[in-house]
């Protein structure tokens, strides 16, 4: 007998989808509240009720999809706490395609709600963060090297690919610079002013090469989706969005000091295996949602995924065509760079992703998009999910 | 604020003890041969602890990555910036974190061959930093 992930393709699909950001960077609710805001508008985007819930995913808490589950009153039958950091709500979209895909489960809800931005404090403080890292290797072998924020840990990835490939600062600028005209027409985006190159460059540097203006921000966030499968997906309120490919891998956790090659992510193995699930080529993706925690994220993630080829990303960007003027739409939303990034930003890729696919996204609607790609990378540089998403007409 | 200073465990406790003296020691397996970086239980190509050991390293190698930390997101080297941050591939083949000492931040470039350096902690242990060779 043979397995073929083939078998999944479009048996799921994403049927209530939610966000919230602001231009302040900072929401009113937090915590539960906030949760539960997201909980409702996903279920009544896709006209569910709670009670039909019957797996829950989410990767904040202690035992995060049990506290969750107690705390709405639920009893799940598939349950699923797996947390890779910012891509992890790609991973909970691939574990739920194939438990719904299986008949595990009906009606999946993936969470994720934070607020760094007006909880500054809340996390405890450097004790917090340091009992947090507690015996992890992190503590003996890269905090006394001042190696311990991401910020730190991305640069050492741009400067490798500077060296080897003649990427310059001026294109990952103009990556920024692209994020930013998407952000110019999202009214929800932290960022909406016209940035240019230049901008980018006089901004303090942080850890060269990588500038402020290179690095995400610091913001409040939050959103859900609500899968089932797509025999159901048909009779409910909104045009199903379905689920054609996942791919997942990671190469290290939180230290980089593991990453087999720091220019190459997990990417160039999610990718594949999610393209292939798909069954599409690069020329049918309309819309690119790739995680932007700094530029240089999303070039290798352009490379990684195979848009171009690796150490081709900085001539890839340089003419703005990820921006609305160009022939790639890619991270519509504004990104982690100008829209919103609350700490883990897979949750938005996949929101926007849906979005496009829906017709909903606006000025910045993306015409006739069909297939979108999201693809979430968390740790630090560590954790890739891709997932391959598609309308009715994709199947 | 100086440096964040590394906790020493049953592990790791020989190779902090060894840079007192300006020792370098570099974790190998005798089974695999083959050097181990960051040090752990088990060798991660057999999974057995039996065949590891200590071996003094000479301490050369050359630049892998670095960057050049102007605004460190934790509150620490914040009495010497900016600073540098690198990998730099052992002769052994091993791929460590280090801080690039004794040379301008500019004058650091990927491939630079560097040699181990020390700087003092406050308990008479050392850590390893390196400089160009």
């Amino acid at each position: 007998m043979s397995y073929d992930p083939r078998e999944a393709r479009g048996k799921a699909a994403i049927v209530g989808a939610i966000d919230i950001a602001s231009p302040t960077g900072m929401l009113d609710k937090k915590g539960r509240a906030l949760e539960m805001q997201m909980i409702k508008g996903a279920l009544d985007d896709a006209g569910l009720k709670v009670t039909d819930i019957d797996a829950v995913f989410s990767c904040m808490g202690m035992m995060p999809s049990m506290e969750l589950a107690e705390y709405l009153g639920i009893t799940p039958r598939y349950t699923d706490s797996t947390m890779t950091g910012g891509s992890s709500f790609e991973v909970h979209v691939e574990h739920a395609t194939a438990a719904l895909t299986l008949g595990l489960c009906d009606v999946a809800l993936i969470l994720y709600a934070q607020t760094p931005k007006s909880s500054k404090g809340d996390m405890g403080g450097m004790a917090g963060m340091m009992s947090m890292m507690g015996a992890s290797p992190m503590a003996q072998w890269d905090l006394p090297y001042g190696l311990g924020t991401p910020s730190a840990s991305y640069s050492l990835a741009a400067q490798r690919h500077m060296a080897l490939y003649g990427t310059t600062s001026e294109q990952l600028a103009q990556i920024a610079v692209s994020t930013r005209e998407w952000a110019m027409m999202n009214p929800n985006a932290r960022f909406q002013e016209a940035l240019t190159i230049d901008e980018v460059l006089s901004s303090p540097m942080v850890a060269a090469p990588l500038h402020k203006l290179d690095c995400c921000l610091v913001t409040d966030g939050a959103g859900a989706l609500i899968l089932t499968r797509a025999d159901r997906a048909k009779d409910l309120r909104r045009d199903p969005v379905y689920i054609l490919g996942t791919g997942t891998a990671h190469t290290h956790a939180m230290s980089i000091s593991q990453m087999p090659d720091i220019t190459t992510t997990s990417a160039a193995i999610s990718g594949p295996k999610a393209f292939s699930m798909a069954g599409i080529t690069h020329d049918d993706v309309d819309v690119l949602m790739t995680y932007d925690s700094f530029t240089i994220t999303t070039l290798l993630a352009l490379e990684d995924l195979g848009f171009c080829k690796k150490g081709e990303g900085g001539a890839f960007v340089e003419d703005g065509k990820l921006g609305p003027k160009g022939s790639f739409p890619t991270n519509t939303n504004g990104g982690g760079l100008s829209y919103t990034h609350p700490g883990m930003y897979g949750m938005f890729v996949l929101v926007e992703a849906v979005r496009q696919l829906r017709g909903e996204s606006g000025p910045r609607q993306v015409p006739n998009a069909k297939l979108a790609v999201a693809n979430g990378c968390g740790g630090v540089l560590s954790a890739c999910s891709t997932v391959v998403l598609g309308t009715e007409e994709t199947l | 604020m100086a440096r964040f200073e590394p906790q020493t465990n049953e592990l790791t406790a020989p190779f902090w003890d060894a840079t007192k003296e300006e020792r370098y020691l570099v974790q190998w397996c005798t089974a695999c041969n083959k050097a181990i970086y960051y040090p752990r239980e088990v060798c991660p190509g057999c999974l057995l602890s039996d065949n590891l050991e200590w071996r003094e390293s000479p301490g050369r190698g050359e630049v892998y990555t670095f960057n050049v930390t102007h605004k460190p997101g934790l509150p620490f080297m914040t009495d010497r910036l900016p600073f540098v941050v690198a990998l730099v591939t052992l002769e052994e083949g091993t791929r460590v974190v280090t801080n690039i000492v004794n040379c301008d931040p500019s004058e650091v470039s990927v491939g630079m061959p560097v040699k181990v350096a020390w700087e003092d902690l406050s308990d008479g242990r050392k850590i390893p930093v390196f400089e160009p060779a």
